[in-house]
């Protein structure tokens, strides 16, 4: 029993000096001390799916069409990206992938501000725009495929 | 249009003295930021500086599509922000495996 107790002494110290080095505090969760960067197959498939209807809807500008036939189908978008946005907040540890959603949704309300402020936007503009936009979801879905090597 | 690579150098050479006189003590790492930008933009900006050029984008456009790079260098800043934060996390779960099986196996034997 008194070997026992040396070993609890020696247990104890040996981890509090870890939660030291690792940076780990006392009022941290058990869950917390697991990494949760995970990859998420739903969250892929929402990148791909949302890449492709953004491509699609951008794609719309090239005829000279005007923003207001498809302003529903911007609102529409605009909403499911913002979904998107809350369920990769919901995932913890998360931040890289959150921030890029962001700048996804900025670039592509700016977008969509330029076509809506304008009427119609320049067919050599929207092919660059899409390949910009397209290369934008290209690197989140990478991101979150990244993630399979800890998932 | 003048010479590209003209117009390139004086885009660099200005946001070098951005660099300097706005980032003051960081100014050498933001200006190789800036240069590191410019240089793997070089090819995009030489492409709309002519459609600009020719009037077939307008400064509006192409200014979303200067931005559009700037947002595409974030996104690979991200991700690159996003592998270290994994390579921590296996660190850490590795580390806390060891804790477990080492500690665990200490205990037992001193029962």
């Amino acid at each position: 029993m008194k070997r026992f107790r040396k070993h609890s002494a020696w247990l104890a110290l040996s981890l509090a000096s870890f939660s030291m080095i690792l940076g780990f505090s006392s009022c941290e969760t058990a869950g917390n001390l697991l990494s949760s960067t995970r990859f998420s197959q739903a969250a892929y498939d929402t990148d791909k799916g949302l890449k492709d209807e953004s491509l699609a809807l951008i794609g719309k500008a090239k005829g000279r069409t005007s923003y207001s036939s498809v302003a529903a189908d911007v609102e529409a978008l605009m909403q499911k990206i913002d979904s998107a946005i809350s369920a990769e907040k919901a995932r913890t540890k998360n931040d890289p992938t959150v921030a890029q959603w962001q700048t996804i949704k900025s670039q592509l309300s700016h977008f969509f501000d330029l076509w809506k402020t304008k009427g119609t936007l320049s067919p050599a503009f929207v092919d660059e725009g899409k390949n910009q936009v397209s290369g934008l979801f290209d690197t989140l879905i990478r991101t979150e495929e990244d993630k399979r090597a800890t998932g | 249009m003048a010479n590209f690579n003209q117009v390139f150098d004086d885009i660099k050479d200005q946001v070098g003295g951005l660099a300097e006189k706005d980032l003051k003590d960081f100014s050498s790492q933001g200006k190789e930021d800036a240069e590191a930008f410019l240089n793997q933009s070089r090819g995009k900006l030489e492409k709309w500086m002519q459609l600009l050029a020719e009037k077939k984008i307008d400064e509006d456009e192409f200014r979303w599509l200067v931005e559009s790079q700037k947002a595409a260098a974030q996104m690979e800043a991200l991700r690159k922000a996003n592998a270290g934060t994994m390579q921590i996390e296996k660190f850490r779960d590795s580390v806390v495996e060891i804790v477990v099986k080492v500690a665990v196996t200490a205990a037992i034997a001193a029962i």
